[in-house]
């Protein structure tokens, strides 16, 4: 990432997508890690019985994905704030999600600026799944 | 509607659910953040033992997954029980008749997020109902229920506070 960004706040954060492809082995892995083994995340025809098409990703999940997509943005520079998030339509097993995201606000805060970003999941038909919103500071964060 | 009860409203904005996590060791954060960013490997951050102030847990981690070092229930008189292992209506496990809802939907959440999460931190956490709010929808009424929660360390600094709606119908 450019330092340019840094030096000129004004400037809005190039925010590069985050792509993932919403498979088995990410939804095991999550399940693993955040003790979430519900049948409809983990089997098709359990899915289907609850009224889905097959499978479909933990909302917990598209929301770490969310977080990474802003984390990466940021390249370890900045501190997410705040993230809220709607959960629009469930994200099926085998779809593309692509976090995207664009920067709405800039402030200046004590010792840092805060970006005010508009961040979205999308799938391959370009859906916005998932709607939501993060503040993240670069420099050292605002006191609470 | 009417859907929302004397019993329920007694019940918001009084915390019913109190939790303390096992010390965040070094393992969890690794293995959340190889997850959370599978196929890829994870910022290194989170994994290289040298990183410089520790290893710091990404944001959204939760470390009360695979149980807690305390999880309890506060019923309405007070009284604390061991938190119900029987996922139910929130209402049920207070002792309290839940609305008749077939389905329940996460509508959203909405995470604040203070200090960072370290190894060899202990986070309190707190839940409490923060509102009810009952609307009509096409498929009839729906109730949306505000849950909100906020984590401590151990030295009491804010390290989360979040809300989730939870719609019912």
């Amino acid at each position: 990432m450019s330092d340019d960004v840094l030096t000129d706040p004004s400037a809005p954060f190039p925010l590069e997508p985050f792509v993932r492809v919403a498979e088995l082995e990410n939804f095991n892995r999550f399940a693993a890690v955040n003790d979430e083994f519900v049948d409809f995340h983990m089997d098709d025809a359990a899915a289907v019985h609850k009224g889905f098409p097959r499978a479909i990703a933990m909302g917990n999940l598209t929301f770490a994905w969310l977080h990474c997509f802003v984390r990466d943005a940021f390249e370890g520079r900045g501190r997410i704030l705040q993230m809220t998030c709607e959960f629009r339509s469930p994200v099926l097993r085998g779809d593309t999600v692509t976090c995207r995201g664009e920067t709405v606000g800039i402030e200046k805060s004590a010792g840092g600026t805060v970006y005010d970003l508009d961040v979205w999941a999308e799938n391959e038909s370009g859906d916005r799944v998932t709607k939501a919103s993060a503040k993240v500071v670069v420099g050292k964060g605002p006191e609470d | 509607m009417g859907l929302i009860t004397d019993e329920m409203k007694e019940i918001i904005g009084r915390p019913f659910e109190r939790r303390r996590s096992f010390p965040i060791d070094a393992n969890s954060i690794r293995w959340w953040a190889v997850a959370v960013y599978h196929p890829l490997p994870p910022p290194r951050r989170y994994w290289d033992p040298d990183t410089p102030g520790g290893l710091e847990a990404p944001s959204e981690f939760n470390p009360f997954a695979w149980k807690s070092l305390e999880e309890v229930n506060i019923l309405p008189d007070g009284t604390e029980v061991e938190r119900s292992i029987v996922l139910g209506p929130i209402e049920s496990r207070l002792g309290i008749t839940p609305p008749p809802f077939k389905t329940t939907m996460n509508g959203g959440l909405n995470v604040r997020y203070g200090e960072p999460m370290r190894v060899g931190d202990v986070i309190d956490s707190s839940t409490a109902i923060g509102s009810y709010t009952e609307r009509e929808g096409k498929s009839g009424s729906m109730l949306f229920t505000a849950v909100e929660t906020r984590w401590l360390n151990q030295k009491a600094d804010l390290v989360k506070v979040s809300q989730m709606t939870v719609i019912r119908r």
